[in-house]
């Protein structure tokens, strides 16, 4: 019972790592149609910003957090004006081998900056212990959540009752219609990639300090985000956070059975299933036409 | 047979220069290089039959490459039963592989196909990491010997840097040489309409799961058996060689030479084999170094070391067509504004040959219901359809016409009703057995082969129309003249206006011309019953005249055609009888000055 709950608590957080990945693919998908193969670079750089501003210039964690966000804000306009702004009209396959290039550079950057040794991040959190039933969880788990939960309230009330949300949504059904009646298909363009930045920074700031920091350490969760997204029906940002949380929490109950490299073929055979009977996921948007 | 010297003489000469190398360049040094440049020739010219040539992005092409060296790893140093053996089961190995794959992920839409290609790349990898009593996961297999290749007269062994390095070459020119035949023949062709529009390659009779599946397989066999060479050349065989990471380096070429573009991948893949060489003075960034080059190549350059070429060409006077035409890379070519103008076309003859239509053609729906979520596109819709007859479907826009088109052809699949086309239920058919059993239609939106002539457009059109059997039995046949076949097209082209548009790329038609093209592909094999979804929208007057007349004189000669059309002048004079649709029923039916006079019906079309 006990191992149980830390399992559920380990499978939301890796849930929510996933689900904060995943639903910037999504989004910048569902607005824009480009698939973001560099979007797991971005959380990776993230935890470099957290570990160069705590280490470096001896930030406490709390202020080093919000630092990270604009951080991140700024590297997604960068983003966005190098790289996705010049593909946006050509053929899909031309804007993921552009993003998968700078993916590319981006990692290769890293471990010539930092060296492929992982670095490790102390919170202060992660040593803090509450005691919740019988199960002991650090605070650092659960600010995870609280702060995931938080995102996303944020993301759906933007997407929902602002402006510019509506303007996403808008830009997200039909491109050229949407151009037609005077939005800024630009200005779209840039909110959706900060903000999908923005949650890849969500991630990267929240959990760099479970884990360990290294050029590589996106390589197996922006696959699993990407599994989620395609489960969730591809561009539907509820389905692709649905799915994350599912794929985490099916991670972790699998772990307490079976060797944890076996998870991983578990989470890929699964979505390949779940692809065989649903074709447009388990939420589908069916494709455009 | 001089012009085929003519093609092959570039790739004559590059294999002679390859072949010449070990003795300008003995050193071992240079011979490695050699070696590893060729096995990412192989591996990239069989890529490119994917991403080139089908348009499907995989990134399971490593898995066949580690595939084949594992194979030869487990029978090298078990058994040992000889190079051709380990070829033989590694190419029927990876190909029985790359179906297993393919089915389930070719049906997804293509974006998904990448990425989850991506994710049997990485079980594939988790399992040669795991597998411990087969692989031997991080212990590698090693102590492979050297290849045992058996030949009539005697056993082979290449020990020396230059042996291997000669029988790598006859791989790479082997994999080539099959590339090429496969590209040089019909099922080239086929290729082509897949990765062009796989949707109107359904609706003729092509299984685009069948043709993906054959460039897959053929990449995954030739992938498998540059995986045989490389275990017997490194002597040993690890998880990496299944990394996904190939991949990226296989992409890069990809896209740096020029999808569908064999001498620019060829180049594209000699760069990159001798670049690294280059790259060592900057070991450590040599890495991002190469990301940066494909970033700044797909920005600047999107059709890449291709368009080089074809720049080189025209600057030399050479013509010759685009080998790779500017649409694959940079999405459809721009619709020219406007319909050129038609003073060019010849007079049209009005009169169709006997023998137009296959005997046939009556059609019934019954019950036909389509929902989208909460949306009744068509609700009940009963109606008949007798052999020869000239029905057209009308109504406002949503009234659910085109829906109605779209569930009889099997492009969308329906919530209730039957459709029998001369007394056999076709209910739940697919859109190619459709049209193999003579129930064809044209697009709305014009839908051609961009990037084939309007010649190759009806080629492809006749081939997917032919029983499955003869279709493949077709695809072996080259790509050039068949004196039946080209008659035809010349007659149908000419009929319509369009001689002078034969071996022109279609991306560069007018609509109103692409339009013509497709009706032309829809009756290039007479077809039983014909579904024309709006052939009048937005072309010009003189095109629209040549739509009339055809529709006429095709049903004249027995063609049972279902007309949906806005153009209620034209309908009015070509129906034999109208059928009203409104929100998804039937409002009314008959004779087209009857129905045409009735109140609600002119209610449903003008409001009240």
């Amino acid at each position: 019972m006990e191992l149980l709950l830390n399992q559920l608590i380990n499978g939301l957080t890796a849930g929510s790592e996933y689900a904060l990945i995943a639903a910037g693919l999504a989004l910048i998908f569902g607005v824009l149609e480009v698939v973001n193969f560099a979007h797991g670079e971005f959380y990776m750089l993230s935890s470099y910003y957290l570990y160069l501003l705590m280490t470096r210039y001896n930030l406490p964690y709390v202020v080093a957090v919000p630092l990270v966000i604009v951080a991140m804000i700024l590297s997604g306009v960068i983003f966005y004006y190098l790289v996705i702004r010049r593909v946006l009209s050509r053929s899909w396959q031309l804007q993921l081998i552009a993003t998968l290039a700078l993916s590319i550079v981006m990692v290769n950057t890293a471990i010539v900056l930092s060296g492929p040794v992982p670095k490790y991040l102390e919170s202060p959190l992660n040593s803090q212990i509450v005691q919740i039933g019988m199960a002991s969880i650090s605070v650092q788990r659960l600010v995870v959540l609280a702060a995931t939960a938080i995102s996303f309230a944020t993301l759906y009330a933007v997407l929902k009752y602002t402006r510019i949300g509506k303007a996403m949504r808008a830009v997200a059904q039909n491109r050229e219609a949407a151009a037609a009646v005077g939005i800024s298909v630009e200005k779209v363009g840039l909110a959706t990639v900060v903000a999908g930045c923005a949650l890849a920074g969500v991630a990267g700031a929240l959990i760099s300090p479970l884990y360990t920091i290294h050029p590589g350490m996106a390589a197996l969760v922006i696959i699993k985000a990407f599994a989620a997204v395609i489960v969730g029906g591809f561009g539907n940002v509820t389905g692709a956070v649905l799915a994350a949380f599912l794929i985490g929490l099916l991670e972790a109950l699998v772990t307490t059975v079976l060797p944890s490299e076996y998870a991983d073929a578990f989470v890929f055979g699964g979505m390949i299933l779940v692809l065989l009977v649903r074709p447009h996921g388990l939420f589908g948007r069916v494709a455009r036409s | 047979m001089a012009a085929t010297l003519r093609n092959d003489a570039p790739l004559l000469a590059l294999l002679a220069a390859a072949a010449i190398l070990p003795f300008v360049a003995p050193s071992p040094y240079y011979l490695s290089i050699g070696i590893n440049t060729l096995i990412i020739v192989c591996l990239a010219v069989a890529f490119d039959l994917v991403v080139g040539r089908v348009g499907a992005l995989s990134f399971a092409q490593p898995v066949f490459f580690g595939f084949g060296a594992y194979v030869a790893a487990l029978i090298a140093t078990t058994f040992g039963a000889g190079f051709w053996v380990e070829a033989l089961v590694a190419a029927v190995g990876g190909f029985a592989l790359s179906v297993a794959i393919g089915i389930p992920a070719f049906r997804l839409s293509l974006h998904s196909f990448a990425i989850g290609t991506l994710g049997f790349a990485t079980i594939a990898q988790l399992v040669a990491q795991n597998w411990m009593s087969v692989t031997g996961g991080p212990l590698c297999i090693t102590g492979i010997p050297r290849a045992q290749i058996g030949l009539p007269f005697a056993q082979f062994t290449p020990r020396t840097l230059t042996e291997q390095y000669f029988l790598i070459l006859a791989i790479a020119a082997l994999t080539v040489f099959v590339v090429r035949q496969l590209i040089g023949r019909r099922i080239g062709l086929a290729f082509s309409a897949v990765r062009d529009d796989p949707t109107l390659a359904a609706s003729q009779g092509i299984r685009p799961l069948s043709i993906r599946l054959s460039a897959f397989g053929a990449a995954a066999a030739l992938s498998a058996i540059a995986g045989v060479f490389t275990a017997h050349f490194q002597g040993v065989v690890c998880p990496d060689s299944v990394a996904t990471s190939y991949t990226v380096m296989l992409l890069i070429v990809a896209f740096v030479g020029g999808r569908g573009s064999l001498r620019g991948v060829l180049a594209a893949a000699i760069i990159f084999g001798v670049a690294p060489q280059l790259l060592r003075v900057a070991d450590e960034w040599r890495l991002a170094i190469f990301g940066a080059l494909l970033l700044v190549t797909v920005l600047t350059v999107p059709d890449g070391i291709e368009r080089i070429f074809q720049l080189i060409e025209r600057a030399l006077g050479l013509g010759g067509r685009n080998l790779v035409p500017a649409a694959i890379a940079t999405g459809p070519a721009a619709i020219p504004a406007e319909p050129a103008p038609a003073t060019t076309q010849a007079p049209v003859p009005v009169e169709v040959p006997v023998g137009e239509a296959l005997p046939g053609g009556a059609l019934q729906v019954t019950g036909l219901r389509k929902t989208y979520g909460g949306v009744t596109a068509v609700n009940d819709l009963d109606f008949e359809v007798k052999a020869g007859e000239l029905v057209s479907l009308i109504g406002p826009n949503g009234s659910g016409k085109s829906t109605t088109l779209d569930c009889i052809s099997g492009l969308s699949p329906f919530d209730a009703g039957t459709i029998v086309l001369d007394g056999q239920n076709i209910s739940g058919w697919s859109p190619a057995r459709l049209a193999k059993a003579g129930l064809v239609r044209t697009f709305q939106a014009t839908r051609v082969y961009t990037t084939l002539t309007p010649r190759e457009n009806l080629v492809v059109a006749a081939l997917g129309r032919a029983p499955t059997l003869y279709e493949w039995r077709q695809y072996a046949r080259s790509r050039g003249a068949t004196p039946g076949l080209d008659a035809r097209i010349d007659d149908i082209l000419g009929r319509l206006g369009l001689a002078a548009m034969r071996d022109r790329p279609t991306g560069e038609l007018s609509y109103g011309q692409r339009k013509l093209v497709q009706f032309a592909a829809s009756v290039i094999v007479p077809p039983r019953i014909l579904l024309l979804d709006e052939p009048l929208a937005g072309v010009n007057p003189t095109i629209g005249n040549i739509f009339k007349q055809q529709i006429v004189a095709f049903n004249r000669r027995g063609l049972t055609i279902v007309l949906v059309e806005h153009n209620l002048e034209v309908v009015v004079d070509v129906s034999h009888r109208l059928i009203v649709l409104d929100r998804g029923t039937k409002i009314a039916e008959g004779d087209p000055r009857t129905v045409m006079a009735q109140a609600h019906v002119q209610e449903a079309y003008l409001g009240r």
